[in-house]
């Protein structure tokens, strides 16, 4: 029995949004899904805007949600779970998925947890030294960037809104669920469509984060950092600061006892019980004030830039993946997150249980079939892998990017949608490839007709009209409704 | 210069004379006998990353003593002619005092005890092998090593005359080491051993950068070639940074083949493989396995062709495909060099009997090994005199190569360029549009006998006052050669009239200055109605093989204009640069120094076709990964959210550290 599977883009900013609607048998109401809900904290008037996309969800779904996916601990995907709480208030929620990831008693899980934890309180810390320094400006603008991923523009961790998800199954008679690669999920009085679990791998080489230690009896000291990458950055920042002592640094490189401190001789004081001319050669050399430029007091806290790399690249390999299969056709809606290549690369090897006698379908077979496409990461070169793009060579192939280019260009990113992914994802789809920040949308005018998968012509929705720093601002949403 | 003479040091026992009767009144004393200060220093460094724990499995192969030039003036730090290390930790907030390499008790045992827990020991490590790579670099180039100048943001301020690199052994607490063009320092980071880095280095042993020789070899390569042409770090094309990057490896690589210690160690301990490779394969695999460098031959034996030329774009995977290249060269010459030795050892067998090696055969394939390893690295370094002033490519370092080598060895008797031209012609490095590999075809053609002395060369070689006999310090060395761009500049500006003068240079006649956003200025005095500069001017001898010693002057002369990947975006502006390289031999004829143009490398600033190859590039089409491995997702990443070093803008961090940048992604 063929059916028609609708998906509601928000085309809100940089941020993830959309519901996924299906019909269920006997005329009842139908099921609903929201995958993801959120703005970058450096858009404009981003809590208004979620706030009106929150109301316009409430007002599709009625007075209860089936399912809300929280795909993964990025604050332009769950933002609006706390940006707008009120509008979800009186929301009845049947279940809040996450993947494995977010799972609080997940030894993994938890690992990467105190991993993020702990580098984003280093971030916050070197940020403001690096701006401090005229040379390294750019680089504290470069982190900001980044940790807008995870952090609002007041401040606000994204572990808020995050738990504040989980708290909208749990206090409203719902469950929250965590989902391994592998699962299929169906549900009563939906025919016809499974939903299949991909990716995050538990691989740690593919995800990353071989290097944080399970040993809880390892404790750090008082205020060191417990993860390998972090360490170095996060303690020194913490011997700075005055708080940890060299002898307690298990990344500093030798004993307390080699060396002196080097902040009192800058600072032209001495230290107590040393022979004269001790700090001769320091003064001689490191602090001649014609070779003042060769300083390197703040260097070090350039390492920090890796550190806010591999903190947004693991996150974005956390991502859940679903696959949406509509059983009669074969066609598959593809929800691919965040996920980097770390993620997409471990797909192939997930395998799908088809019943006793059938052979198992794998990552790789639903790729083949995908006719949609929600784009990775807003169209960046590294959310996209592209073997794996070139995999969705379906004919009828549709494509979906909740991307603003202007946005990221004024926070300094390069490339942002990479050119060479839209590029090809246009060939791909012959045109069907909507972007979130397409001019035409606002004046509600669709960039492209029925075609591909499509079952109609995309309609423009219109939803709200709101001020953003003193302009009217359209807010709209495209409903794409595939059938099979 | 002076011994290093200390009293504690030369205290002198009495004469003993059994017989004698105690003399009362004191002898007549002798005049204290005089020391000639040795001409080399021996100290003790890891040959191999002490982190990489038991691949070779005993403290003793790790460790080597090397020898290195004597610098009797040697300060604590140590601080000499060409380098000063200082040792200061701002992450850990700490300052460790400087080894004195002067002191007696250090004189008398080669320096410190290799130990991974002295910092002092680091600082003496980081010298050593530093002054042995400078020293291969003034051996390959036949004249001094500067570094390069440090440029005061003020207006109109002279260049600054730098003396020494500074190294800095414990900068950076990440798994990073780099080359700052902008401190003329190198500084080295160092971190904990996670378990993932290699299963041989326990978790929780720290990892030091400097310790790892190849490492401090390959950056003070990265900065003695910024010293030798700045244009080396202009990334015009995809090879530019590849370039530098695999020019570094190389230097290292060949570095590590003159430890005699580890060099012997590893023939020793050979089992029956008396191929090239079989001797010595496994150190050039061992070679940047260390820290935080993916080793460019770790793949040799299984040679994969997912790199290639044409489609790796990614810094380290080209350059890698350099080093490939030199390596191969190299065991084809070390086959050639060994051969005979190992003919006679086995009675034209080939086979030995079980067992271990004779020591005499050890030391002398050591000894070919070494001579080998040595003469590829001259034949490598002394090409950098012979390439072009702007745009590198890896097939214009192989004519440089050849060139330079038919410069000294006008036959080709040991095959070395054919080991070249082969090495480069299977990997494909090769330059556009060549018809054949040959030495013929690969050498840069020679300037033709009628244009070879122009007027304004022997003026200008007149008013500098050559004084080949003289031996000037570093710093004088520079002062004059200052001096000397600016006759240069001048006697050129008036000697070229027509276009076509100019366009012999790789120059456009009427080309003006501009400012630093690119607009054109109005000619006045100081700045003419064509602009060009002259870079890089220097001086060298080399011994030839009959005996004469010849003297060449290079020059790069340069133009730049202003040019844009996007005419729409200024944001897109970029310097596209032109010009040559000038090869003057300097000849000593009766006294009469008289100058003739040798060789002009040309890169015209007029070619549209080599600026629209660079746009390309620059548009980031060419080099967009293909089949994107974790490496590459690093690299984009890095791209995206600190786009600033692609921009070469003025002030952003990535265009100040390129060198950072480009280790980080190592990994």
């Amino acid at each position: 029995m063929a059916i028609e599977i609708t998906v509601r883009c928000y085309c809100h900013g940089l941020g993830d949004c959309m519901l996924v609607s299906l019909p269920r048998t006997g005329g009842n109401r139908p099921f609903t899904m929201l995958i993801d809900c959120g703005i970058h904290s450096s858009a404009k008037g981003g809590s208004d805007i979620m706030r009106a996309v929150a109301a316009d969800i409430v007002k599709h779904v009625g007075e209860r949600i089936d399912v809300i996916v929280g795909t993964h601990e990025h604050w332009d995907h769950l933002s609006a779970f706390t940006q707008a709480r009120e509008a979800f208030n009186d929301l009845a929620v049947g279940e809040v998925w996450f993947s494995w990831a977010e799972n609080p008693i997940d030894s993994q899980a938890e690992r990467l947890d105190r991993y993020k934890g702990e580098v984003i309180s280093a971030l916050v810390e070197a940020a403001p030294r690096l701006a401090a320094d005229a040379e390294t400006r750019d680089l504290a603008q470069g982190i900001d960037g980044l940790l807008g991923f995870v952090m609002s523009a007041d401040g606000d961790n994204v572990r808020t809104a995050r738990e504040a998800l989980r708290d909208m199954a749990q206090n409203r008679g719902g469950k929250d669920r965590h989902f391994e690669p592998g699962a299929i999920e169906t549900f009563p009085g939906v025919a016809g469509v499974k939903i299949y679990v991909l990716g995050p791998p538990r691989d740690e080489r593919l995800l990353g984060i071989e290097d944080i230690p399970a040993e809880t009896y390892m404790r750090p000291a008082p205020g060191a950092a417990s993860v390998a990458a972090v360490a170095p950055i996060a303690n020194a920042l913490r011997i700075q600061a005055k708080e940890l002592s060299i002898d307690d640094d298990p990344a500093a490189p030798f004993d307390g006892h080699n060396g002196f401190e080097l902040d009192t001789l800058l600072a032209g004081g001495s230290i107590p019980g040393k022979q004269p001319g001790y700090d001769k050669f320091l003064k001689d050399y490191y602090l001649a004030p014609k070779s003042a430029w060769r300083k390197i007091d703040n260097d070090w806290l350039a390492g920090s830039v890796d550190l806010a790399l591999q903190l947004d690249g693991r996150t974005n390999n956390s991502s859940i993946v679903l696959a949406f299969e509509l059983e009669e056709s074969g066609r598959v809606l593809l929800f691919a997150a965040d996920a980097q290549i770390g993620n997409w690369k471990s797909w192939p090897e997930v395998e799908f249980e088809q019943g006793p006698g059938k052979p198992k379908l794998n990552g790789d077979d639903l790729v083949r079939r995908t006719v949609f496409y929600k784009v990775g990461h807003h169209g960046s070169r590294n959310a996209t892998w592209s073997p794996g793009l070139e995999k969705m060579n379906h004919a009828e192939l549709v494509a979906f990017s909740p991307t603003d280019e202007s946005l990221a260009g004024k926070i300094g990113w390069s490339d942002f949608p990479a050119p060479g992914t839209t590029t090809r994802i246009e060939q791909l789809t012959a045109g069907r490839f909507l972007k979130a920040d397409d001019a035409r949308l606002r004046n509600g005018t669709m960039p492209f007709a029925k075609g591909g998968a499509l079952a109609g012509d995309p309609v423009v929705d219109v939803f709200a009209q709101i001020q953003v720093g003193g302009a009217a601002v359209n807010l709209v949403a495209v409903d794409l409704v595939f059938a099979g | 210069m002076k011994a290093p003479t200390r009293p504690s040091a030369v205290k002198r026992l009495p004469a003993s004379n059994p017989g004698a009767k105690a003399v009362t009144k004191p002898a007549r004393q002798a005049p204290p006998p005089t020391y000639p200060a040795p001409s080399r220093r021996p100290l003790r460094i890891f040959a191999l990353d002490p982190s990489l724990g038991a691949s070779l499995n005993s403290y003793q192969s790790q460790v080597a003593t090397i020898h290195v030039r004597n610098e009797t003036e040697l300060k604590p730090g140590p601080v000499g002619e060409y380098i000063e290390v200082v040792d200061v930790d701002p992450a850990s907030n700490r300052y460790y005092a400087p080894v004195d390499l002067n002191h007696p008790n250090l004189l008398m045992q080669s320096g410190l005890a290799p130990s991974e827990g002295n910092p002092q020991f680091h600082q003496q490590m980081v010298y050593a092998v530093a002054m042995r790579t400078i020293e291969s670099f003034e051996i390959g180039l036949g004249r001094k090593a500067l570094w390069t100048v440090h440029r005061p943001a003020a207006p109109g301020a002279r260049n600054v005359f730098i003396e020494r690199l500074r190294i800095y052994p414990h900068a950076l607490r990440e798994k990073n080491a780099y080359y700052s063009p902008e401190r003329k320092a190198l500084l080295f980071g160092y971190f904990p051993a996670q378990s993932s880095v290699s299963d041989l280095t326990p978790p929780g042993t720290m990892v030091f950068s400097c310790l790892s020789s190849d490492i401090v070899a390959h950056e003070t390569t990265h900065a003695l070639l910024d010293g030798q042409a700045r244009a080396f770090r202009e990334p015009s094309n995809p090879d530019v940074r590849a370039f530098h990057e695999g020019f570094a490896d190389i230097v290292a690589l060949f570095q590590q083949f003159t430890y005699r210690d580890l060099v012997r160690a590893e023939i020793a301990s050979n089992r029956g493989d008396f191929s090239a490779h079989g001797l010595i394969g496994r150190l050039a695999v061992q070679f940047g396995e260390g820290t935080g460098k993916a080793g460019p031959l770790r793949n040799y034996a299984s040679f994969d062709t997912a790199l290639a030329y044409e489609k790796t774009f990614t810094v380290h995977g080209r350059g890698s495909l350099l080093v490939r290249a030199v390596y191969s060269a190299f065991l084809a010459i070390v086959e050639r060099r060994t051969r005979d030795l190992v003919r006679l050892a086995t009675g034209g067998s080939g086979v030995l009997p079980e067992g271990s090696l004779h020591p005499d055969l050890v030391e002398r394939l050591a000894d070919e090994t070494i001579r080998a390893a040595q003469h590829v690295l001259k034949m490598c370094i002394r090409a950098l005199d012979y390439t072009p002033s702007v745009d590198i490519t890896f097939g214009e370092y192989l004519r440089a190569i050849v060139t330079a080598d038919i410069e000294v060895f006008p036959e080709d008797a040991s095959g070395y360029r054919v080991a070249f031209m082969e090495a480069f012609r299977c990997l494909r490095l090769l330059p556009r549009s060549l018809r054949t590999v040959s030495s013929e075809t690969l050498a840069w053609n020679g300037v033709r006998p009628a244009q070879r002395t122009p007027d304004w060369l022997a003026a200008a070689i007149e008013e500098m006052k050559i004084d080949l006999a003289a031996n000037y310090s570093r710093r004088r060395i520079f002062d004059l050669s200052e001096d000397r761009r600016w006759s240069l500049h001048r006697h050129m500006l008036r000697g070229l009239a027509t276009p076509a003068e100019w366009n012999a240079f790789g120059l456009e006649d009427g080309l003006g200055r501009f400012d630093g956003a690119g607009r054109a200025m109005t000619p006045n005095k100081r700045s003419p109605r064509s602009t060009f500069s002259i870079e890089d001017l220097r001086i060298s001898r080399r011994q030839l093989e009959d005996g004469d010693v010849q003297t060449q002057m290079a020059v790069v002369v340069r133009q730049r204009r202003p040019e844009y990947v996007d005419p729409a975006r200024p944001a897109t502006m970029f310097w596209f640069r032109g010009g040559s390289r000038l090869i003057i031999d300097l000849d000593n004829r009766d006294g009469n120094l008289t100058p003739s143009l040798r060789y002009v490398i040309r890169k015209p600033i007029v070619s549209q076709t080599r600026l629209d190859r660079e746009k390309e590039f620059r548009s980031g089409r060419v080099s967009a990964p293909i089949a994107a491995g974790e490496r590459d997702e690093e690299t984009s990443l890095r791209e995206t959210y600190f786009p600033s070093r692609r921009s070469g803008g003025g002030d952003a961090f990535g265009a100040r550290e390129p060198f950072a940048m480009i280790h980080a992604e190592r990994e």
